[in-house]
């Protein structure tokens, strides 16, 4: 039991690096990663846990769209704000095999749909870089918890991104798995054919484990899948493979100036990691962002359909059944949810599917074959994960519209099913003369084909030689008052 | 988009939208559509299989047995209103 803390105490920043309850709690009272926490469970639960297991007494953030059986199970939404999971998703379940614990679960853009957090209904969280700014979206609270030192990891979920950005706008690492890889058995539905449960830390040691703890078939997700084949290594083995040819986009992206300076610097960090760089193009790019919200509004007007006040969640009063419905999601789901409801129904409706979401699904279709064909040139892509940093609360400097159209980067990898991993690659430079008093961490991200995972980690391992993030302001305790 | 196209849309979606909402959504959704046509400039000819974009190879199906899972009466304990084993819903005839 050497490795497990004292009572009162958690690991935080990493396994072996504890954090009193008190601390946790002067932290959470900067960040608001969570929605509700679960200390007196954890507490009694590392006194009995096995130190031989593989995350043994580890506890982690898992997004409140992730079921814990027991524990709320939000969606940041008001129309779930009372529901209680009366089960595990497979993703926990495994866990807890492992002997990691479900301390609490974080907050998140309603139903995942978001990009700063900002659209929970249960509360804002703000980012331990600097609490003027987003945490980014949709697992924001995820990797805000992971960035402030309050756990060692946590499980986010991407439709478009939802990892990887805001691990980006966090300093943290963020990994979405290849489609099928993880099954999504107790994640709340939201776009199925695009989301995947994915980790979020600042250990990729650590978020390898999680991975391998997690991923796998499961009978009550029949998209799982195992790995197709091995082209790695496995971890830990002697024998390390060279590195490879990394692609990179042709012309210009459109990047926030800071931002391009780190994504030439991670160009050249890999370069001289023996990474040959050869550009690439992906002109498909510009219909990456139409065609992801044509399918993801869509799959979500149907799965959304299920909130009717009937069988759980928010009822609110009507003269008859179908009143009643309809009261029911107009005071259960805020205003973000409903745009994107109506867009799904709308491109759904007789006459227009041909249109919008048949063409949709050949786009995509084309945008995977184009991948394919470019996974036999080079071994990984290298992109930005965002075009600005983390952005100022509010809506003023990046309206909700324009953080739709910021997905491209992140929306590619769940149109085409692949894995791929943001990770912390430099800092703004930012300094008062920007507006900012605080330098924010920018991230880049590697996609690589189905089940290449291990390529991404052991690249992303790589890249930390030469350049790591350091601890966020909250976890060193010199956040600006 | 007009209103009454919205209106539409919005009562297939069982979505009721009071008079403050209805100009918002017109315009958020109008904005959102008009980024979907971009789609039009896509040319279809080199896309010729019929494969689902989204198809996966499922090697996971569950047996076709039933099974419990226990869980009952914490589904029913999240109902908005339940009586015993049922879920109360207001009349819909």
């Amino acid at each position: 039991m050497d490795n497990l803390p004292k009572g009162g105490e958690c690991p935080g920043a990493s396994p072996s690096k504890t954090i009193s309850r008190e601390e946790f709690f002067r932290r959470e009272g900067i960040v608001h990663a969570f929605l509700s926490t679960d200390w007196d469970g954890y507490e009694a639960f590392y006194s009995a846990a096995e130190s031989a297991e593989t995350l043994a007494g580890i506890p982690c953030a898992v997004k409140d769209n992730i079921a814990v059986a027991g524990q709320p199970l939000t969606c940041g939404s008001r129309m779930l704000e009372t529901f209680v999971s009366p089960y595990d998703a497979t993703a926990v379940a495994r866990l807890r095999a492992a002997g990691a614990y479900p301390l609490g679960k974080s907050n998140m853009d309603e139903f995942g749909m978001g990009s700063s957090t900002e659209n929970s209904a249960l509360g804002e969280s703000f980012n331990p870089w600097d609490a003027s700014r987003v945490c980014g979206g949709s697992s924001g609270g995820s990797a805000a918890a992971v960035a402030a030192g309050m756990v060692p990891f946590a499980l986010g979920s991407d439709t478009g991104g939802s990892v990887r950005q805001p691990a980006s706008f966090c300093g943290v690492y963020g990994l979405k798995p290849t489609y099928g890889a993880v099954s999504r058995y107790g994640l709340v539905a939201y776009a199925s054919s695009l989301e995947v449960i994915g980790v979020l830390s600042r250990d990729i040691g650590l978020m390898r484990r999680v991975f391998e703890t997690i991923s796998g078939i499961d009978e009550n997700d029949q998209t799982t899948r195992e790995a197709l084949s091995r082209t790695e290594p496995a971890a830990g083995a002697a024998e390390k493979p060279e590195p490879g040819v990394i692609g990179v986009l042709e012309g210009d992206l459109g990047l926030d100036p800071a931002v391009r300076r780190v994504y030439e610097k991670t160009v050249a960090g890999m370069e001289e990691l023996g990474y040959q760089i050869r550009p690439v193009n992906l002109d498909l790019l510009n219909y990456a962002i139409p065609a992801y919200y044509t399918i993801a509004t869509a799959e979500a007007s149907a799965n959304l359909a299920r909130y009717t006040g009937i069988r759980y969640g928010l009822r609110a009063e009507g003269r008859d059944f179908e009143e009643m419905v309809r009261h029911t999601r107009e005071a259960g789901f805020g205003d973000e949810v409903k745009l994107r409801i109506l867009l799904g129904t709308y491109v759904l409706r007789s006459g227009f599917q041909d249109q919008y979401y048949l063409k949709a699904q050949e786009i995509r279709r084309a945008l995977k074959r184009r991948m394919g064909e470019l996974f036999g040139q080079v071994d990984m892509i290298l992109m930005p994960v965002f075009p600005v940093p983390a952005f100022p609360r509010g809506g003023g400097a990046l309206t909700p519209h324009q953080q739709k159209l910021a997905d491209r980067f992140t929306a590619t990898a769940n149109l085409a099913g692949l894995p791929a991993l943001a990770f912390p690659a430099g800092m703004t430079g930012y300094g008062p003369e920007d507006g900012s008093e605080v330098d924010l961490p920018v991230g880049m991200q590697l996609l690589a084909p189905e089940f290449g995972e291990e390529r991404l980690f052991r690249a992303a391992e790589a890249y930390a030689g030469l350049w790591s993030a350091p601890p966020s302001p909250v976890e060193a305790g010199k956040e600006a008052s | 988009m007009d209103t009454n196209e919205l209106l539409k849309t919005a009562a297939l979606a069982q979505l009721e939208l009071n008079e403050n909402e209805i100009p918002r959504f017109a315009e958020a959704v109008s904005r959102m559509l008009d980024n979907f046509a971009l789609m039009s400039e896509f040319s279809t000819a080199s896309v010729s299989d019929s494969e689902p974009a989204d198809k996966v190879s499922s090697a996971s199906l569950r047996r076709d047995v039933p099974v419990s899972n226990g869980n009952n009466e914490s589904l029913l304990n999240n109902a908005p209103e339940r009586d015993d084993r049922f879920f109360v819903i207001p009349n819909v005839l």
